[in-house]
């Protein structure tokens, strides 16, 4: 279970990007972060793994809190929560299977990873999470390479390397095409039914959170504007969230 | 910053925006402003009296006066002149210090500023200068040093101070005058139908360009170009030019031509018979005297069919073999010599028989490099290495120190910013050393030779590579770090995975540029006694030997241009 209690960030410059914002989930749910550009999403989910020190509030999780972690316990924390990006944050010279096998770095020994030193169970660990993402055969080639949707399924299999019980992903589609993005949520949804790992994503359009998430939280300048099921997101919400200009679109 | 320090004023058809700025940051684009404004005044006036100064009238004059300044302004009095100029050439118009601290008065936001406004507004300001005369006058009168007249222009830092505690950034003359200063943040929304005027017709353009034309005719004047020279003189260099087109590379090894022939001491009833001439063989004969004698009798030998215009030496054989020198030689064009000398007093008992040869040395064996280009290649090998080794330890040096002074990874915390000042600092000083002078320095301190040069070498690539590899670390993409750090893997992990490879190519590139810039500066570094080729070079130009000096300048131009097309297949393989 993951508790976020009154979390408010305020960057250096005065930004307030979150204010009090508070909300549990349970495990096995999959949330789906909706708003606006710059109301906060990005900035609550680096808050949860402290990517992004908060300013104030709490970050629980399983009884343990994350806020108050020492930078050790910080780093055995992290290694259970698994995180993909919108851009993907692959080291684009390294090749895949390198980039992969750096989603094991929090359980090996320091040096002996720096020398490249990955034990046999961890490289076979690897290609299994690559076959699972479908991308084994591009394994040996530069993380460049791939296609925009292949190497988000890269970033999936990093994270699977952690052996996550949480997944947390930013907005993980937007620089994908619609058909890209329905592939790469599909394997965050299996991830989320067959492993039962919960999931905390943030999207853009409104019709791909209806289809994927168990629950919506909506942001609105840094605070929850509505949490509930997506069902429940009618036409008056829907203005309150984005804005009375805005229309819906659907994603094919 | 909040909703309420915006501004939204409308004129007319334009909308300007006025985003809240901070005061110190009005009263610091002003100031940039007023200081490129009396810069650039200055420096007019500079350049001005400089020229005028090449007048015939005035070049009499300083050769007349003796230490005594001509046309000379106390440049206190030039820079409060240049302030009030600059005052009001501010709020006239757009200065040249309002393009550079992006400085314009308005009025209600607008650009349109009435004229007698903007006059109120410049003798406003100037007036606000006057206890500043005031004081400077008393400092002149009383015979005061003019450098204490900055204390009196407070009263100018005072009317600038205002801006700092009015909520919209101006001084009290631009309250007096209902006149507010625009700043980068004001966005506006030009009327697209009105043409700008040309940037050289507004004033600041017309000074940059009054500006620029005036210091390339002070430059031709003070590097004193002379075109003239240039071409009348041409002739003095043809010599040089001669023997750099035929630099000293090849010989071949000399053989002698030897030929001898027999004397008697003293004569005896049966004297050797006299040598003959042999045709195409290098012959000697005895042409006065006869083939016997006693030591000091006058003889003359004749050579024939030896190598035309050639040296070689005669010598004395005594009867036991032993050879001393008489006299040099020399061939005519024919190949024949003759010369006349006494008999030298030799050893020998009587009636023994000595002889007298000539040895006529000929460049006819096997061609071989001459020292001259065994020298040059000798030192060629010590630049090459000298530039490996300043280039490698520089390399390794300069690693850590890129890190300490990567913006990115050190301004987070006051000690590290500390730092990340310092090394940039220090960084900064060495770099604009040339190694030319750092050799000089360590020439010094650890005698002539190439551990000077690579001392040197190594400490300006430091300070060069520190620089471009912290400017690689600091765009390094930060998306990577984000993401591995999320694994939970350490810092050392997260350098190693997500810093290191993305530094890879501009590494190596920036390794090989300094490289090439080694390889050059090592061939000149012994100019200064640093080691490598430089330093032969340089002796040979002193005493002279510019055959010599061409050899070392062609393996320079040769070894250069092999190490570029060398790095050039490197860089392409490897980035
Ligand atoms: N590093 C930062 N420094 C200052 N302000 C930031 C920073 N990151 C984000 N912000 C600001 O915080 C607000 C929320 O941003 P973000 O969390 O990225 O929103 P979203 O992901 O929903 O687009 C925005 O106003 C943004 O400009
Ligand atoms: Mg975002």
């Amino acid at each position: 279970m993951l508790e976020i209690q009154h979390l408010t960030k305020i960057y250096e410059d005065g930004t307030r990007a979150i204010h009090d914002v508070s909300f549990t989930v349970r495990d096995g749910e999959f949330v789906i972060l909706i708003g606006l550009s710059g109301s906060g999403k990005s900035t609550l989910l680096r808050c949860i793994n402290r990517l992004v020190e908060p300013t104030s509030g709490k970050v629980i999780w399983n009884g343990v809190d994350i806020t108050a972690a020492s930078p050790k316990e910080l780093r055995e924390i992290r290694r259970n929560i698994g995180m993909i990006f919108q851009q993907f944050n692959l080291v684009k010279r390294s090749s895949v299977m390198t980039n992969v096998l750096s989603g094991r770095l929090g359980y090996v020994n320091t040096w002996a990873s720096v020398l490249g030193q990955f034990g046999r169970e961890d490289r076979q660990r690897a290609f299994a999470a690559l076959e699972r993402v479908g991308v084994s055969e591009k394994a040996y080639n530069r993380a460049d390479s791939l296609s925009g949707g292949q190497q988000q399924r890269v970033g999936i299999a990093r994270a699977l390397m952690q052996s996550p019980k949480l997944m947390l992903a930013d907005e993980p589609v937007a620089s994908l095409d619609p058909a890209t993005s329905h592939s790469v949520l599909k394997y965050l949804e299996q991830l989320n039914r067959e492993d039962g790992i919960t999931v905390l994503c943030s999207l853009h359009f409104l019709s791909l959170a209806r289809r994927y998430g168990t629950r919506i939280i909506a942001l609105k300048a840094g605070e929850i504007v509505f949490d509930g099921l997506p069902k429940d997101i009618d036409h008056e919400r829907f203005k309150a969230i984005y804005g009375e200009e805005a229309i819906e679109v659907e994603i094919a | 910053m909040s909703e309420e320090q915006n501004e939204i004023l409308r004129r007319g058809d334009k909308v300007i925006i006025a985003r809240g700025v901070s005061r110190l940051k009005v009263a610091r684009h002003r100031f940039t402003g007023l200081f490129a404004d009396v810069l650039a005044l200055c420096y007019l006036y500079a350049s001005i009296r400089l020229l005028i100064l090449q007048l015939p009238k005035y070049k009499e004059a300083v050769k007349a006066s003796t230490g005594q300044p001509v046309l000379y302004v106390p440049w206190a009095i030039v820079i409060s002149a240049a302030i009030v100029v600059a005052l009001f050439w501010g709020s006239l118009g757009r200065s040249l210090g309002g393009r550079v601290g992006n400085i314009e008065y308005r009025r209600n936001g607008a650009k349109k500023v009435s004229i007698i406004r903007r006059l109120l507004h410049a003798l406003l300001n100037a007036i606000g200068m006057v206890p500043a005369y005031i004081g400077l006058w008393w400092l002149h009168t009383h015979d005061a040093r003019y450098e204490t007249w900055t204390l009196a222009s407070l009263p100018l830092l005072l009317l600038f101070l205002w801006a700092l505690v009015d909520p919209k950034g101006r001084t009290l003359v631009d309250r007096i005058t209902g006149v507010e200063v625009s700043l980068p943040e004001y966005k506006e929304v030009v009327d697209v139908r009105v043409r700008p005027r040309p940037w050289y017709t507004r004033s600041w353009g017309a000074a940059v360009l009054t500006m620029l034309i005036l210091s390339y005719t002070t430059g031709w004047i003070i590097t004193k170009i002379d075109l003239n020279a240039l071409v009348r003189d041409a002739p003095r260099a043809k010599p040089l030019f001669i023997d750099l087109v035929t630099p000293d590379l090849f010989e071949r090894t000399p053989t002698d031509q030897i030929a001898r022939a027999k004397y008697q001491i003293p004569c005896s009833g049966n004297p050797p018979a006299p040598a003959q001439v042999q045709p195409d063989k290098p012959s000697l004969i005895i042409t006065r005297g006869g083939t016997c004698g006693e030591r000091g009798d006058l003889i003359a030998v004749r050579g024939e069919n030896f190598a035309p215009n050639s040296k070689g030496i005669l010598f004395w054989v005594d009867p036991i073999g032993m050879k001393d020198r008489i006299r040099g030689i020399q061939t005519d064009e024919n190949g024949t010599f003759e010369y006349t000398f006494n008999v030298p007093n030799a050893r020998g008992t009587d009636y023994e028989i000595h002889e007298v040869e000539a040895a006529i040395s000929v460049p006819a064996g096997p061609w071989r490099a001459t020292i001259t280009l065994r020298m040059v290649i000798d030192k060629m090998i010590e630049t090459i290495f000298l530039a490996l080794m300043a280039t490698t330890l520089g390399v390794i040096i300069s690693i850590p120190i890129s890190f300490l002074s990567a913006r990115n990874l050190m301004i987070h915390n006051p000690l590290s910013a500390t730092i990340y000042y310092i090394t940039r600092t220090i960084m900064n000083i060495m770099r604009s050393i040339e190694p030319l002078i750092w050799a000089l320095i360590f020439v010094v301190w650890v005698g002539i030779g190439p551990f000077a040069g690579v001392l040197a070498l190594t400490l300006h690539t430091v300070a060069a590579l520190a620089k471009l590899y912290s400017e690689a670390i600091e765009s390094i993409d930060p998306g990577p770090i984000e993401a591995v750090t999320a694994t939970g893997a350490d810092r050392i992990q997260t350098i190693a995975y997500a810093v290191v490879p993305q530094m890879i190519p501009p590494f190596i590139a920036f390794t090989i540029y300094r490289w090439d810039i080694n390889v050059r500066m090592s061939t000149v570094i012994g100019l200064v006694g640093g080691g490598g080729i430089g330093f032969l070079l340089i002796q040979w130009i002193n005493l002279l030997q510019y055959r010599q000096a061409a050899t070392a300048v062609w393996a320079i131009a040769l070894v250069v241009a092999i190490m570029d097309y060398a790095s050039a297949i490197v860089r392409e393989k490897l980035v």
